[in-house]
């Protein structure tokens, strides 16, 4: 398929199936035409509402149906952009869109095609197109919280700061190498060491943040493990309120590890079900308790799941527990199998224990409030974390070195070094928020220095 | 291109030309309200030759520049300036000369006072460059000393320089305030400025605006797309100053006296001489001459370059000679001092990088120990700021041998080592994508993909490689995936493509 962005392009915005009303948008030059093909000779004046019937190529009425018509540049798209509020039904919509696909010049949208043209057209930048994508995945309200934040830039306020820092600090540089002989305000690096110290501390500031925007964005991974039928499937099980494990009473079935997305407390989570420790020697379960130990090692925050009635459960997870850190939570299940409950031994130091029993409904809230508590703490609630993305912590981490390196260095004698590692920075920082080009500098050293004879 | 119709009907039969018409072409003086069609004050502007260029249909834009009064230099009361002297040691650009044996000679420096300012502040509107007179384009930085009172206004003084022109001249430059005033306002001004109160002025100031080509027009060996045979160089080219235009002729000279040779073979058959980002700033100055045109009068600013480290004066013969060499644009006299220098930085270079010594050996001669006690040779330690060639020899005496005129360039090399060798993969990356050449015969509005805004850059700069697309301001990464994408499709696929798009 030839796909041409000269096409004027459209989509149903709004989710296949029955529904009481469905969205169809249209971007791009020939968006005016649009009432005209469906037979309707009025021609709305921008950023107005009509409430048209449409018809099709047969002369019959296809809905009613309010239309939008915005002229760009000033719409979505930045191009000229039209919108139709028809029935949700799946024929109302087939016919609509047919309609679109036969006319000349037309063509159905490829993903993300609307958000392109709006970055194209300078209508969105990087960080706002993925705070936007980031929004429409968001499943919890952090998510969505950090997706608009983004949105409306929290990511792109500090980078474009940074980047203006950096381009005066470069066109000082680059005035104090190409303009020696002209007469410079004195102190120049007295001033470039200063900003130079503010830039090191703030983009540290950010680094150092846990890396909570990505935990967020992506989901706390919490591994459930433990020996061989503690419990885990069932916890899972409670946890996300839908048999999504296999449970059976047979010790060893869940070989695989098994995962679901779960919303606790606004904080997406990953909670990932793994094979029962225990000797073996079956080659398989083997395996699935080598995943099992990866997927705990990796996880943000793990489960330890074990059969609390049985006496001596502190011996068998004894090597899981040097596994990873303390950052882990130990549920001693089955309490209402022993009876009288057993007295509560003393946990493993470093580790908090909870003594419930996942067949009483009373406890497995408390299970999921104890998680909440915990995952909050390992999220660093505290803030709000700015980098979202691997992409963002990369370019950031690289610039931040750089001027580390800059910092390390004399700025009157080796000059022409501290500019190059100014350049570094600002070509990592440019990854986010667009080229910094040397006409950038020396626009700035004009015009903040009266250079010329 | 057959040859060359002077005005006198001289015709003079030639396979190459290159043009260098500097400020002539079309050119117009501004003096105040005065207007006077000249190239420089007193010669005629070329007219004609403007005409023809014109009727090529070239993209022809104005640029304008400006130049100060000249002073009687006998007319200036030296005794109550500061002096400037000359370099004690001037430093010569070529290593085949010893040493400057031209005498120096030295400036005077003075001021421009508030009552300067009152003067230019009283009268600006009747400067050519603030009436609207003028519609070329100047440079950003101040090209006049009005510029630099109306845009500084919290300046109170500007320095200038007085500079004779010639060692038997008593000309003055007074480097610093371009103006293009009129005649009377000029003589207040000068009058107003400490040292010369009394000065004679024997030329006035001006402001010039002239014709250029749009170098976008150009190839890499600074000929005419359009036209194969004829080429420009200098200010016809939109730049200004002098190394920019010397350069420019160097590239265009031989690249036409090459063709002059050849002509009639194809492009691809011919002998081209092109410097790129990496081997000199004269690479860089065509490459961004080429690639984003001139919006104002280009100079070469040392921050252009990408690679500056390794474009430095001590080491041009190291990067250029033999490039010079297979052209045949170098002497015996150059390729054998060349051939001998090459020797004896191989021959110091290999003493340097030989026997490294340990942390012990290290400490006792005072010199930096590394934590982990690796061992060392010279050239690792000469990259530390603070350690001179002199402080290596108690450890390796036999480093004394290294002529004194090489030091310099092997202790800057061994201080830049870790970027140069960063760079050196940056410029593996830039040649790999200069390699890879955009056919003529793509159409950017075919190529799938690609945003209507970045179909329009390639068309408006015709990028002839992807590197050169790479350097559009504007264009993004994924445009230039795209055009990769398209130029790696065979021919035919592109052309059905181009069909099927513009159906
Ligand atoms: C007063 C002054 C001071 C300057 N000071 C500096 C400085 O300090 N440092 C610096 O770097 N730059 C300086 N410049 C700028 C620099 O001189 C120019 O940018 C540079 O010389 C341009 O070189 P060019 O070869 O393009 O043109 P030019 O040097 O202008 O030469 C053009 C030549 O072409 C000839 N010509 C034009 N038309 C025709 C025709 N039709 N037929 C035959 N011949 C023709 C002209 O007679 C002239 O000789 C100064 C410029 C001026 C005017």
């Amino acid at each position: 398929m030839i796909i041409s962005v000269l096409d004027t392009i459209y989509a149903l915005a709004t989710p296949q199936g029955k529904s009481a009303i469905a969205v169809i948008r249209i971007s791009g030059k020939l968006s005016r035409t649009v009432p005209a093909l469906f037979g309707v000779s009025r021609q709305l004046p921008a950023r107005q509402v009509g409430y048209f019937s449409l018809y099709d190529g047969q002369k019959h009425i296809i809905d009613d149906v309010i239309f939008f018509w915005f002229e760009g540049p000033a719409s979505a798209t930045g191009e000229d952009m039209a919108e139709i509020q028809c029935h949700g039904s799946s024929a109302v919509i087939q016919d609509i869109l047919t309609v679109l696909g036969n006319a000349s010049g037309f063509r159905m949208a490829t993903a993300g095609e609307f958000t392109r043209r709006a970055l194209d057209n300078d209508k969105m930048d990087m960080t706002a197109a993925e705070g936007l994508a980031d929004l429409i995945d968001s499943e919890t309200s952090l998510q969505r919280e950090q997706a608009t934040a983004q949105m409306h830039g929290r990511l792109k306020q500090p980078v474009s700061a940074w980047r203006e820092t950096i381009i005066a600090q470069a066109a000082m540089l680059e005035s104090l190498i190409d303009f020696a002989d002209e007469e410079l305000p004195p102190a120049l690096d007295t001033e470039m060491t200063e900003a130079l110290d503010r830039l090191i501390t703030s983009l540290a500031e950010i680094l150092d943040d846990h890396h909570r925007g990505e935990i967020i964005r992506s989901g706390i991974k919490v591994a459930i493990i433990g020996p061989v039928n503690a419990g885990k499937s069932t916890a899972l099980n409670a946890l996300a309120k839908r048999p999504a494990a296999i449970i059976s009473h047979q010790a060893g079935t869940t070989r695989d590890v098994i995962e679901v997305r779960l919303d606790i407390g606004g904080i997406p989570v990953i909670l990932q079900d793994t094979a029962g420790i225990r000797q073996t020697d079956d080659d398989i379960e083997r395996q699935g308790i080598d995943l099992a130990r990866e997927h705990a090692k990796s996880a943000d925050f793990r489960l330890i799941m074990v059969d609390g009635s049985q006496p001596d459960w502190q011996t068998d997870i004894a090597p899981i527990l040097d596994w990873f850190d303390t950052n882990a939570l130990i549920i001693a299940n089955k309490a209402d199998l022993s009876s009288p409950e057993p007295q509560h031994n003393r946990p493993p130091a470093g580790f908090e224990q909870l003594h419930l029993s996942l067949h009483r409904d009373e406890d497995i809230i408390r299970l999921e409030q104890t998680l909440e508590r915990y995952l909050s703490v390992t999220n660093h609630q505290t803030g709000n974390a700015i980098i979202t993305r691997a992409r963002h912590r990369e370019a950031l981490t690289t610039a931040y070195h750089h001027l580390c390196a800059a910092r390390q260095l004399d700025i009157a004698r080796q000059t022409e070094l501290v500019a190059e590692e100014f350049r570094a920075a600002a070509q990592a920082m440019s990854r986010i928020l667009g080229y910094i080009d040397v006409e950038d500098v020396l626009d700035h050293i004009f015009s903040r220095f009266c250079i010329g004879k | 291109m057959t040859g060359i119709l002077t005005e006198q009907g001289e015709e003079i039969r030639c396979r190459s030309v290159v043009l260098t018409t500097g400020t002539f072409l079309g050119g117009l003086i501004h003096l105040g309200e005065e207007r006077i069609p000249a190239g420089r004050i007193g010669e005629n502007p070329s007219i004609r030759l403007a005409d023809r260029l014109r009727g090529m249909n070239l993209p022809i834009g104005r640029l304008k520049t400006g130049t100060p009064a000249r002073l009687d230099g006998r007319t200036i009361d030296w005794a109550s300036l500061e002096m400037q002297q000359a370099d004690a040691e001037p430093v010569p650009f070529s290593y085949m000369t010893d040493s400057i044996t031209v005498p120096q000679i030295e400036c005077g420096i003075t001021r421009t006072n508030e009552k300067t300012h009152q003067i230019i502040a009283d009268n600006i509107h009747l400067s050519a460059v603030y009436s609207g007179q003028i519609e070329g384009q100047g440079p950003r930085y101040c090209p006049s000393i009005e510029d630099k009172v109306h845009r500084f206004g919290d300046r109170n003084s500007h320095q200038i320089f007085l500079e004779p022109e010639g060692l038997d001249d008593h000309t003055i430059y007074p480097n610093g305030i371009s103006t293009s005033l009129p005649r009377h306002v000029q003589t207040e001004l000068i009058a107003s400025i400490s040292g010369l109160e009394s000065a004679k002025i024997l030329q006035f100031g001006y402001a010039i605006e002239y014709d250029f080509i749009d170098p976008r027009a150009l190839t890499s060996e600074l000929s005419l797309k359009q036209l194969s045979g004829l080429y420009l160089a200098g200010q016809i080219n939109g730049t200004t100053g002098y190394e920019e235009a010397g350069a420019q002729g160097l590239m265009a000279g031989v690249n036409a006296a090459l063709y002059a040779g050849h002509a009639g073979a194809e492009a691809g058959q011919r002998t081209l001489f092109t410097l790129d980002r990496a081997d000199a700033y004269i690479g860089v100055m065509i490459d961004d001459l080429i690639t984003k045109g001139a919006p104002e009068p280009y100079r070469m600013f040392t921050s252009r370059a990408e690679y500056r480290l390794w474009l430095r004066a001590d080491n041009a013969d190291q990067r250029l000679t033999e490039k010079g060499s297979e052209i045949g644009c170098i002497g015996t006299a150059r390729a054998q001092h060349w051939q001998a220098r090459k020797q004896a930085l191989d021959t110091a270079r290999t003493l340097l990088s030989s026997s490294p010594k340990g942390p012990k050996q290290l400490a006792a001669a005072s010199l930096p120990v590394s934590r982990d006690g690796a061992v060392k040779t010279a050239a690792q330690l000469l990259g530390y700021d603070q350690v001179s060639f002199e402080d290596c020899f108690t450890l390796w005496p036999e480093l004394e041998t290294i002529p004194q005129n090489l030091r310099v360039q092997l202790k800057t090399d061994a201080h830049y080592a870790g970027y140069l060798a960063r760079q050196e993969a940056d410029i593996d990356a830039m040649r790999r994508d200069n390699q890879l050449k955009i056919p003529d015969s793509v159409n950017f509005y075919d190529i799938g993909g690609l945003s209507a805004e970045s179909k329009e850059l390639l068309e408006r700069y015709q990028p002839d490689t992807i590197g050169q697309a790479g350097r559009i301001p504007g264009l993004t990464p994924a445009a230039l995936v795209a055009v990769l994408r398209h130029i790696k499709k065979p021919a035919s696929a592109r052309m059905a493509a181009g069909r099927a798009q513009r159906h």
